[in-house]
């Protein structure tokens, strides 16, 4: 059998989060009451104009700024003729021949090592209205809401450049990372804020010619992503490997029962008639914009990921997660600034903070503990003042009140046992309330120490300071 | 030339239904404007720019992106006979089944 290899592009659409529409000036938030942020013009009504949302064009902007695109300072709105009854003007407004972005790639971290995925272009477009299909008794109907028609969203086209569903998986979420960064869009795939069609291909290694190609689309999580394409590359694998042929077409992948399935598709289905839509001017931007917009982005996840790791001694691992979101990061670094323990204080976020956002589903700004309460709580630790354990305590008790830890440390008498001769005294009756372990101990069994040392915190209710009684226990065992 | 199959085509394309008779005049009727505006060719335009916009000095005007007034939902449905729970009612239609 032939070994073949995948080759895939992604289509990437992504709603920017302006307040107001791309067009008009109604309301772009998601969730309100069905057909409630509409008017005249995101209805397509006859006489209407559509007039560009700055704020948009700003945005698309910063997106192609951050993933290294030529930001073109001509583009054009075409028309894309097709009828739906999503799609109020039976066309959408969308950048073909002109886009505002060309080229620009992003880097995702393979087992094997960083691989550079490259960008085809990226254009602006409004979204279509949002169809609900009916069941039961309203089988025969679909419903629609024109709240979400005329929403921004950019198109990001990838090259062909990935080759497995796990780099497709990474690319897509080093993307929203990106773009979470620079804050214009949400990227929530669930509400479809980001949103992911694939073209796939596979051809046998060494081949240089590309094979037929199919697209899926309707996968909306980044786990949908990855099986989907799993699935078609299997797919189309066996098709191929039994001396068939892939027919071009495009495929829908049913999360339900894991598989992808053809769609019922006309023949003449895709000629969508592009023309410049005459309503609009082409789009103009100035090079004091774009200057002005270039200064807009912030440290982007890959140098600030690098940076994390020569300047504060992180591993790659922890770089990584810290750095998965700009809060994260930008959390870690005002701790920082209030005292400086890279490790210990990136472990408390990782382990114990972060936990609590996952759980609570809050932002990290917004989980109850500032980055002074973990800076404080660290040094607290390090200090010796009271015990790792302790300091657990604390943070439930901060996260839950949003007191200080130093105000808990007082108000609760919380203190490390530090003291040597009250230390003394516990690690001698733990040895004596355990002979056979001693003696084993002093015969070379040292891993009992381990033993030890957690009855004597045991017996002093967790307050005894673990150091200490390492120091203590190895002397009497000696 | 525009054949009758490219009518039936279009008329596809716009979800038009015509006759035979329709199809015969309309084919008729675009072969005439497409001569017409098949003078143009005479013109040499090498070397000149496609012309996208009647303006291409100005770029196109951008608003502030502020929320105005919407439509209420009744507003919005009222121009229609088939609504339902807020929506507007259509026969169902899936992409892909």
């Amino acid at each position: 059998m032939n070994s073949y290899e995948a080759v895939i592009g992604l289509e990437v659409h992504v709603q920017l989060n302006t307040a107001a529409k791309i067009f008009c000036s109604c309301s772009a938030e998601f969730g309100a009451e069905a057909n409630s942020h509409v008017c005249p013009v995101c209805m397509g009504f006859p006489g209407t104009l559509p007039v560009l949302n700055g704020a948009a064009v700003d945005k698309a902007v910063q997106v192609g700024l951050a993933l290294g695109c030529e930001i073109q300072k001509f583009s054009i709105f075409d028309r894309k003729s097709y009828f739906y009854p999503d799609l109020p003007k039976a066309y959408q407004i969308t950048q073909m021949f002109y886009p505002i972005c060309l080229g620009g790639s992003l880097n995702i971290d393979t087992k094997s090592g960083s691989r550079r995925i490259n960008l085809t272009r990226i254009h602006m477009e409004e979204d279509a209205g949002k169809l609900i299909h009916g069941e039961g008794e309203s089988a025969a109907y679909s419903y629609v809401d024109f709240n979400r028609a005329s929403v921004p969203l950019v198109e990001i086209v990838s090259e062909p450049d990935i080759r497995s569903a796990e780099e497709a998986r990474l690319y897509l979420q080093k993307l929203r990372t990106i773009l979470r960064y620079i804050n214009v869009s949400d990227c929530n795939m669930e509400e479809g804020s980001l949103r992911c069609d694939a073209n796939i291909s596979i051809r046998p290694v060494g081949e240089a010619e590309l094979g037929t190609k199919v697209e899926i689309k309707n996968m909306n999580s980044f786990r949908n992503v990855q099986h989907a394409i799993e699935y078609e590359i299997a797919r189309q694998t066996e098709i191929l490997s039994e001396g068939g042929h892939i027919r071009q077409q495009t495929r829908l992948w049913d999360n339900d029962r894991g598989i992808t399935l053809a769609m019922r598709s006309k023949e003449n289905a895709h000629d969508y008639r592009y023309f410049p839509d005459p309503d609009l001017f082409p789009l103009k931007l100035t090079d004091e914009k774009i200057e002005r917009l270039k200064k807009t982005i912030p440290e982007l996840p890959d140098s600030r990921k690098a940076r994390f790791m020569q300047e504060y001694s992180l591993s790659a691992q922890d770089a990584d997660l810290l750095v998965s979101e700009k809060d994260y990061a930008d959390f870690y670094e005002d701790a920082l600034k209030i005292y400086s323990s890279p490790k210990n204080i990136a472990n408390w976020i990782m382990s114990e903070l972060l936990r609590v956002v996952n759980q609570k589903g809050l932002s990290i700004f917004n989980a109850g503990v500032a980055p002074a309460d973990i800076a404080q709580l660290v040094k607290l630790i390090e200090s010796g003042a009271i015990s790792g354990k302790q300091g657990k305590e604390v943070f439930a008790e901060a996260v839950e009140t949003g007191k200080t830890p130093e105000a808990i440390v007082s108000e609760k008498g919380l203190s490390q046992l530090s003291d040597k001769g009250e230390l003394y005294g516990i690690v001698q009756k733990v040895v004596k309330a355990n002979p056979s372990e001693a003696e084993r101990f002093k015969s070379g069994e040292e891993k009992l120490l381990g033993f030890f040392v957690g009855l004597v915190i045991k017996e002093s209710r967790g307050k005894a300071n673990p150091k200490l009684v390492n120091e203590i226990l190895k002397e009497t065992l000696k | 030339m525009i054949s009758e199959k490219d009518i039936m085509y279009v008329a596809d394309l716009a979800k038009i239904k015509l006759d035979a008779a329709e199809v015969k005049k309309f084919t008729s009727d675009l072969n005439d404007i497409v001569e017409y505006a098949a003078m143009l060719k005479e013109v040499d335009v090498a070397g000149v720019e496609p012309m996208y916009s009647p303006n291409l000095d100005e770029g196109t005007p951008e608003r502030e992106d502020v929320v105005g007034a919407s439509l209420t939902q009744s507003e919005a449905l009222a121009a229609s006979k088939y609504i339902d729970r807020g929506h507007f009612r259509v026969p169902k239609i899936i992409e892909g089944q």
